[in-house]
Protein backbone atom coordinates (compact mmCIF):
# COMPACT_ATOMS: atom_id res chain seq x y z
CA UNK A 1 0.00 0.00 0.00
CA UNK A 2 2.48 2.55 1.18
CA UNK A 3 4.72 1.28 -1.82
CA UNK A 4 2.08 2.02 -4.39
CA UNK A 5 1.87 5.73 -2.89
CA UNK A 6 5.54 5.90 -2.83
CA UNK A 7 5.42 5.31 -6.76
CA UNK A 8 2.48 7.46 -7.48
CA UNK A 9 4.39 10.32 -5.64
CA UNK A 10 6.93 9.58 -8.15
CA UNK A 11 5.00 9.67 -10.91
CA UNK A 12 3.39 13.00 -9.85
CA UNK A 13 6.83 14.48 -8.81
CA UNK A 14 8.14 13.34 -12.69
CA UNK A 15 5.74 14.35 -13.86
CA UNK A 16 5.37 18.19 -12.86
CA UNK A 17 6.57 20.79 -14.84
CA UNK A 18 10.24 22.33 -13.15
CA UNK A 19 8.77 25.85 -12.56
CA UNK A 20 6.18 23.41 -10.28
CA UNK A 21 9.07 21.77 -7.93
CA UNK A 22 8.33 23.35 -4.28
CA UNK A 23 11.66 24.34 -2.80
CA UNK A 24 13.60 22.06 0.04
CA UNK A 25 12.66 24.98 2.51
CA UNK A 26 9.06 25.13 2.06
CA UNK A 27 9.34 21.13 2.78
CA UNK A 28 11.39 21.43 5.73
CA UNK A 29 8.74 24.01 7.03
CA UNK A 30 5.79 21.77 5.99
CA UNK A 31 7.75 18.53 7.53
CA UNK A 32 7.90 20.49 10.76
CA UNK A 33 4.39 21.53 10.80
CA UNK A 34 3.64 17.88 10.86
CA UNK A 35 2.80 17.31 7.42
CA UNK A 36 4.80 13.63 6.92
CA UNK A 37 3.98 13.53 3.18
CA UNK A 38 6.59 17.30 2.99
CA UNK A 39 9.05 15.18 4.36
CA UNK A 40 8.26 11.89 2.42
CA UNK A 41 9.28 14.49 -0.88
CA UNK A 42 12.80 15.19 0.99
CA UNK A 43 13.30 11.69 1.25
CA UNK A 44 12.73 10.66 -2.51
CA UNK A 45 14.73 13.89 -3.33
CA UNK A 46 17.72 12.94 -1.46
CA UNK A 47 17.55 9.21 -0.77
CA UNK A 48 19.42 7.67 -3.70
CA UNK A 49 22.54 10.41 -3.97
CA UNK A 50 22.89 9.51 -0.09
CA UNK A 51 22.95 6.08 -0.25
CA UNK A 52 25.07 6.65 -2.87
CA UNK A 53 27.47 8.41 -0.75
CA UNK A 54 27.22 5.98 2.19
CA UNK A 55 28.01 3.17 -0.02
CA UNK A 56 31.76 4.83 -0.62
CA UNK A 57 32.68 4.51 3.23
CA UNK A 58 30.54 1.05 4.13
CA UNK A 59 30.62 -1.01 0.75
CA UNK A 60 27.67 -2.65 1.79
CA UNK A 61 24.38 -1.78 -0.38
CA UNK A 62 22.19 -3.08 2.61
CA UNK A 63 24.21 -1.22 5.39
CA UNK A 64 24.06 1.94 3.22
CA UNK A 65 20.21 1.81 3.01
CA UNK A 66 20.02 1.02 6.53
CA UNK A 67 21.85 4.05 7.86
CA UNK A 68 20.08 5.94 5.39
CA UNK A 69 16.88 5.09 7.16
CA UNK A 70 18.67 6.26 9.93
CA UNK A 71 19.94 9.40 8.36
CA UNK A 72 16.76 10.77 7.85
CA UNK A 73 15.43 9.58 11.27
CA UNK A 74 17.64 11.62 13.02
CA UNK A 75 17.21 15.06 10.54
CA UNK A 76 13.59 14.53 10.91
CA UNK A 77 14.11 14.78 14.89
CA UNK A 78 16.61 17.75 14.15
CA UNK A 79 14.22 19.62 11.58
CA UNK A 80 14.06 22.32 14.47
CA UNK A 81 17.59 22.85 14.20
CA UNK A 82 18.13 23.04 10.69
CA UNK A 83 18.30 26.81 9.49
CA UNK A 84 15.59 26.90 6.29
CA UNK A 85 18.07 30.01 4.90
CA UNK A 86 20.45 27.29 3.84
CA UNK A 87 20.57 24.33 1.78
CA UNK A 88 19.28 21.04 2.98
CA UNK A 89 21.14 18.75 0.87
CA UNK A 90 24.43 19.49 2.61
CA UNK A 91 22.71 19.34 6.06
CA UNK A 92 21.42 16.21 5.47
CA UNK A 93 24.96 14.53 3.77
CA UNK A 94 26.42 16.07 6.91
CA UNK A 95 24.24 13.84 8.51
CA UNK A 96 24.87 10.92 6.77
CA UNK A 97 28.60 11.29 6.66
CA UNK A 98 28.59 10.86 9.89
CA UNK A 99 26.80 8.15 10.67
CA UNK A 100 28.96 6.46 8.43
CA UNK A 101 31.98 7.31 9.77
CA UNK A 102 30.51 6.51 13.80
CA UNK A 103 29.87 3.49 12.33
CA UNK A 104 33.16 2.99 10.58
CA UNK A 105 34.60 3.70 13.85
CA UNK A 106 32.62 1.82 16.15
CA UNK A 107 33.54 -1.44 13.79
CA UNK A 108 36.97 -0.59 13.74
CA UNK A 109 37.27 -0.81 17.48
CA UNK A 110 35.66 -4.41 17.33
CA UNK A 111 37.84 -5.25 15.36
CA UNK A 112 40.39 -4.47 17.80
CA UNK A 113 38.35 -6.43 19.95
CA UNK A 114 38.06 -9.48 18.05
CA UNK A 115 41.90 -9.38 17.62
CA UNK A 116 41.96 -10.67 20.98
CA UNK A 117 39.08 -12.90 21.38
CA UNK A 118 39.08 -16.29 20.53
CA UNK A 119 38.08 -15.76 16.69
CA UNK A 120 37.80 -18.86 14.47
CA UNK A 121 41.28 -19.53 12.77
CA UNK A 122 42.02 -18.36 9.11
CA UNK A 123 41.56 -21.04 6.29
CA UNK A 124 45.36 -22.62 6.28
CA UNK A 125 47.74 -21.60 3.47
CA UNK A 126 47.57 -24.15 0.82
CA UNK A 127 50.38 -23.23 -2.02
CA UNK A 128 48.20 -25.49 -4.45
CA UNK A 129 45.72 -22.63 -4.90
CA UNK A 130 47.08 -19.63 -6.81
CA UNK A 131 47.62 -16.12 -5.24
CA UNK A 132 44.28 -14.62 -5.25
CA UNK A 133 45.69 -11.28 -4.88
CA UNK A 134 46.59 -11.14 -8.63
CA UNK A 135 42.64 -11.21 -9.57
CA UNK A 136 42.34 -8.00 -7.47
CA UNK A 137 40.89 -5.99 -10.11
CA UNK A 138 41.09 -1.86 -10.26
CA UNK A 139 38.38 -1.70 -8.20
CA UNK A 140 39.26 -3.44 -5.49
CA UNK A 141 42.52 -1.98 -5.45
CA UNK A 142 41.01 1.69 -5.23
CA UNK A 143 39.11 0.53 -2.12
CA UNK A 144 42.10 -1.11 -0.35
CA UNK A 145 44.19 2.47 -1.07
CA UNK A 146 41.29 3.96 -0.01
CA UNK A 147 41.30 2.77 3.52
CA UNK A 148 45.06 3.52 3.94
CA UNK A 149 44.13 7.13 3.40
CA UNK A 150 43.76 9.02 7.01
CA UNK A 151 39.70 9.26 7.05
CA UNK A 152 39.89 13.03 6.94
CA UNK A 153 41.53 13.06 3.77
CA UNK A 154 39.63 10.10 2.72
CA UNK A 155 36.11 11.76 3.55
CA UNK A 156 37.03 14.60 1.15
CA UNK A 157 38.40 12.29 -1.56
CA UNK A 158 35.16 10.29 -1.86
CA UNK A 159 33.03 13.37 -1.63
CA UNK A 160 35.01 15.02 -4.53
CA UNK A 161 36.21 12.44 -6.78
CA UNK A 162 33.83 10.01 -6.61
CA UNK A 163 30.59 11.62 -5.69
CA UNK A 164 31.49 15.08 -7.43
CA UNK A 165 30.82 17.50 -4.67
CA UNK A 166 32.10 20.41 -5.40
CA UNK A 167 34.66 22.06 -2.68
CA UNK A 168 32.14 24.48 -1.53
CA UNK A 169 29.69 21.77 -0.98
CA UNK A 170 32.07 19.52 1.05
CA UNK A 171 33.04 22.87 3.06
CA UNK A 172 29.25 22.95 4.40
CA UNK A 173 29.28 19.04 4.76
CA UNK A 174 31.77 18.76 7.03
CA UNK A 175 31.83 22.14 8.77
CA UNK A 176 35.03 23.20 7.54
CA UNK A 177 36.34 26.49 5.22
CA UNK A 178 36.71 25.71 1.74
CA UNK A 179 40.93 26.32 1.85
CA UNK A 180 40.97 23.84 4.14
CA UNK A 181 38.93 21.32 2.11
CA UNK A 182 41.26 22.54 -0.87
CA UNK A 183 44.23 21.96 1.23
CA UNK A 184 42.98 18.64 2.53
CA UNK A 185 41.80 17.69 -1.14
CA UNK A 186 45.20 18.28 -2.99
CA UNK A 187 46.87 16.39 0.28
CA UNK A 188 44.35 13.44 -0.60
CA UNK A 189 44.87 13.27 -3.99
CA UNK A 190 48.98 12.81 -3.68
CA UNK A 191 48.86 10.61 -0.92
CA UNK A 192 46.38 8.16 -2.78
CA UNK A 193 48.68 8.89 -5.93
CA UNK A 194 51.65 7.56 -3.66
CA UNK A 195 50.33 4.67 -2.72
CA UNK A 196 48.85 3.87 -6.23
CA UNK A 197 52.32 4.24 -7.70
CA UNK A 198 53.95 2.07 -4.85
CA UNK A 199 51.05 -0.89 -6.02
CA UNK A 200 51.83 -0.19 -9.11
CA UNK A 201 55.31 -0.81 -9.40
CA UNK A 202 55.17 -3.71 -7.04
CA UNK A 203 52.66 -5.44 -9.21
CA UNK A 204 55.10 -4.95 -12.45
CA UNK A 205 58.00 -6.10 -11.02
CA UNK A 206 56.22 -9.72 -9.45
CA UNK A 207 54.74 -9.90 -13.17
CA UNK A 208 58.30 -9.42 -14.93
CA UNK A 209 59.68 -11.73 -12.38
CA UNK A 210 57.20 -14.44 -13.08
CA UNK B 1 58.96 13.57 -6.55
CA UNK B 2 59.02 17.44 -7.70
CA UNK B 3 62.03 19.36 -7.97
CA UNK B 4 63.13 21.38 -5.33
CA UNK B 5 62.19 24.22 -7.16
CA UNK B 6 58.62 23.15 -8.09
CA UNK B 7 57.85 21.74 -4.33
CA UNK B 8 55.45 24.72 -3.63
CA UNK B 9 53.14 23.44 -6.91
CA UNK B 10 52.77 20.67 -5.14
CA UNK B 11 49.12 20.87 -3.96
CA UNK B 12 48.42 22.95 -7.21
CA UNK B 13 49.27 20.28 -9.74
CA UNK B 14 47.04 18.32 -7.59
CA UNK B 15 44.34 20.39 -7.51
CA UNK B 16 44.77 20.70 -11.06
CA UNK B 17 43.99 17.20 -12.12
CA UNK B 18 40.61 17.29 -10.52
CA UNK B 19 39.87 20.45 -12.42
CA UNK B 20 40.05 22.70 -9.04
CA UNK B 21 41.58 25.28 -9.89
CA UNK B 22 40.69 28.65 -11.13
CA UNK B 23 41.37 30.00 -14.93
CA UNK B 24 44.57 32.15 -13.84
CA UNK B 25 45.91 29.57 -11.78
CA UNK B 26 45.62 26.98 -14.32
CA UNK B 27 47.43 29.13 -16.43
CA UNK B 28 50.26 29.76 -14.43
CA UNK B 29 50.74 26.39 -13.65
CA UNK B 30 51.03 25.62 -17.31
CA UNK B 31 53.44 27.88 -17.76
CA UNK B 32 55.35 26.54 -15.00
CA UNK B 33 55.39 22.66 -15.84
CA UNK B 34 56.26 23.82 -19.40
CA UNK B 35 59.84 24.55 -18.12
CA UNK B 36 59.89 20.82 -15.59
CA UNK B 37 60.18 17.71 -16.81
CA UNK B 38 60.00 16.20 -13.56
CA UNK B 39 56.95 18.24 -12.25
CA UNK B 40 55.24 17.21 -15.80
CA UNK B 41 55.99 13.51 -15.00
CA UNK B 42 54.14 14.07 -11.75
CA UNK B 43 51.33 15.53 -12.87
CA UNK B 44 51.05 12.45 -15.59
CA UNK B 45 51.07 10.54 -12.35
CA UNK B 46 48.63 11.77 -10.56
CA UNK B 47 46.61 12.05 -13.73
CA UNK B 48 46.49 8.40 -13.27
CA UNK B 49 45.73 7.57 -10.16
CA UNK B 50 42.93 10.05 -10.62
CA UNK B 51 41.57 8.02 -13.75
CA UNK B 52 41.46 5.23 -11.50
CA UNK B 53 39.58 6.86 -8.99
CA UNK B 54 36.86 8.12 -11.76
CA UNK B 55 36.69 4.59 -12.79
CA UNK B 56 35.30 3.79 -9.26
CA UNK B 57 32.90 6.57 -9.38
CA UNK B 58 31.32 5.10 -12.68
CA UNK B 59 30.79 1.69 -11.35
CA UNK B 60 29.29 2.64 -7.99
CA UNK B 61 25.95 1.13 -7.41
CA UNK B 62 22.97 3.48 -8.06
CA UNK B 63 19.94 2.27 -6.09
CA UNK B 64 16.50 2.22 -7.94
CA UNK B 65 13.99 3.97 -6.86
CA UNK B 66 11.47 1.34 -6.48
CA UNK B 67 13.17 0.12 -3.43
CA UNK B 68 12.13 3.70 -1.70
CA UNK B 69 13.55 3.78 2.06
CA UNK B 70 10.56 6.22 2.60
CA UNK B 71 8.24 3.52 3.21
CA UNK B 72 10.29 2.15 6.25
CA UNK B 73 11.87 5.35 7.40
CA UNK B 74 7.82 6.98 8.02
CA UNK B 75 7.15 3.40 10.24
CA UNK B 76 10.00 4.19 11.72
CA UNK B 77 8.67 7.78 12.24
CA UNK B 78 5.38 6.88 13.50
CA UNK B 79 6.93 4.78 15.83
CA UNK B 80 8.98 7.18 17.49
CA UNK B 81 5.94 9.47 17.69
CA UNK B 82 4.11 6.97 19.25
CA UNK B 83 7.16 6.35 21.90
CA UNK B 84 7.04 9.66 22.47
CA UNK B 85 3.64 10.61 23.07
CA UNK B 86 2.71 11.17 27.04
CA UNK B 87 0.17 8.38 28.58
CA UNK B 88 -3.28 9.42 29.30
CA UNK B 89 -3.78 10.57 33.17
CA UNK B 90 -4.59 7.31 35.43
CA UNK B 91 -7.31 8.47 37.32
CA UNK B 92 -7.13 5.36 39.67
CA UNK B 93 -3.47 5.40 40.77
CA UNK B 94 -4.08 8.30 42.73
CA UNK B 95 -7.38 7.62 44.01
CA UNK B 96 -6.05 4.76 45.50
CA UNK B 97 -2.98 6.45 46.67
CA UNK B 98 -5.25 8.38 48.35
CA UNK B 99 -7.26 5.40 50.03
CA UNK B 100 -4.26 3.96 51.08
CA UNK B 101 -2.83 6.83 52.90
CA UNK B 102 -6.21 7.35 54.50
CA UNK B 103 -6.51 3.91 55.57
CA UNK B 104 -3.32 3.75 56.93
CA UNK B 105 -3.71 7.19 59.36
CA UNK B 106 -6.75 5.64 60.38
CA UNK B 107 -4.64 2.58 61.79
CA UNK B 108 -2.41 4.66 63.45
CA UNK B 109 -4.92 6.85 65.26
CA UNK B 110 -6.82 4.10 66.28
CA UNK B 111 -4.14 1.56 67.61
CA UNK B 112 -4.75 0.77 71.29
CA UNK B 113 -2.19 2.43 73.58
CA UNK B 114 0.34 0.77 75.55
CA UNK B 115 -0.64 -0.02 79.41
CA UNK B 116 0.60 2.83 81.43
CA UNK B 117 0.18 2.38 85.23
CA UNK B 118 -1.88 5.71 86.16
CA UNK B 119 -1.36 8.25 89.51
CA UNK B 120 -3.54 9.39 91.58
CA UNK B 121 -5.20 12.68 90.45
CA UNK B 122 -2.94 15.35 91.86
CA UNK B 123 -5.56 16.70 93.86
CA UNK B 124 -5.53 14.26 96.60
CA UNK B 125 -1.47 14.24 96.77
CA UNK B 126 0.28 16.06 99.09
CA UNK B 127 2.40 18.77 97.07
CA UNK B 128 6.30 19.14 99.03
CA UNK B 129 5.79 23.02 98.30
CA UNK B 130 2.51 22.85 99.51
CA UNK B 131 4.26 21.53 103.13
CA UNK B 132 7.03 23.90 103.63
CA UNK B 133 5.57 26.87 101.51
CA UNK B 134 3.82 30.01 102.07
CA UNK B 135 0.62 28.66 100.26
CA UNK B 136 -0.83 26.77 103.43
CA UNK B 137 0.26 28.89 106.23
CA UNK B 138 -3.37 29.34 107.01
CA UNK B 139 -3.84 27.76 110.34
CA UNK B 140 -7.54 26.31 109.07
CA UNK B 141 -6.09 25.12 106.17
CA UNK B 142 -2.71 23.97 107.14
CA UNK B 143 -2.48 20.07 106.83
CA UNK B 144 0.95 20.26 108.45
CA UNK B 145 -0.36 18.95 111.26
CA UNK B 146 -2.38 15.96 109.83
CA UNK B 147 0.46 14.57 108.28
CA UNK B 148 2.34 12.12 109.94
CA UNK B 149 4.83 12.86 112.21
CA UNK B 150 7.30 11.28 110.08
CA UNK B 151 6.69 13.29 107.21
CA UNK B 152 8.97 11.14 104.41
CA UNK B 153 9.10 7.44 104.98
CA UNK B 154 10.64 5.04 103.52
CA UNK B 155 9.99 4.41 99.83
CA UNK B 156 7.76 1.78 100.53
CA UNK B 157 5.08 3.71 102.54
CA UNK B 158 4.96 6.37 100.18
CA UNK B 159 3.69 4.14 98.07
CA UNK B 160 1.03 2.70 100.37
CA UNK B 161 0.23 6.15 100.32
CA UNK B 162 -0.87 6.14 96.73
CA UNK B 163 0.02 9.87 96.42
CA UNK B 164 2.81 11.40 94.63
CA UNK B 165 4.80 14.13 96.03
CA UNK B 166 5.19 16.31 92.93
CA UNK B 167 1.77 16.56 92.59
CA UNK B 168 1.43 15.48 88.82
CA UNK B 169 1.03 12.45 86.70
CA UNK B 170 4.22 11.06 85.88
CA UNK B 171 4.22 7.94 83.60
CA UNK B 172 5.43 4.81 85.66
CA UNK B 173 7.17 1.85 84.34
CA UNK B 174 7.06 -1.66 85.50
CA UNK B 175 10.84 -2.02 86.39
CA UNK B 176 10.33 1.25 88.59
CA UNK B 177 8.54 -0.78 91.02
CA UNK B 178 11.76 -2.15 92.12
CA UNK B 179 13.03 1.13 92.77
CA UNK B 180 10.71 3.86 93.80
CA UNK B 181 13.18 6.70 93.68
CA UNK B 182 13.75 7.41 90.29
CA UNK B 183 10.21 7.51 88.96
CA UNK B 184 11.42 9.91 86.77
CA UNK B 185 13.97 7.43 85.02
CA UNK B 186 12.80 5.82 81.73
CA UNK B 187 15.51 3.33 80.48
CA UNK B 188 16.06 2.24 76.94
Amino acid sequence: MQLEMVDKKIEERDSLPSGGVISDARLVEAARKGDDSAFGELVLRYERRLIRVIIQFVKSPELAEDLAQDTFLKSYERLDQFDTSRRFGPWLFRIGVNQALDHLRKQKRRGWWLLFSDSPADTPFDPAVPDPRNKIDIKQEVQAILEEIPEKYRTVLVLRDLENFSTSEIAAILDRKEATIRWRLAEARNRFQKLWSTRQNAESSMSSKE
Amino acid sequence: MYCTQCNGLKSRVALAVGNDLSGTELILLEKQLKNCDLCRSQYEELQKSYDALQQQFDSAPVPSLQDSVWPRVSAKIAASRRKNRPTRFNFLLPTLTTVACCLALLLVTNSPQSEQQRFAPAVGSVHPVGLIGSQNLNTVDNVFGTLPEKQWGSPEELLQLNSNPYGYNLPRLKHDTTNSYNLHSVKF
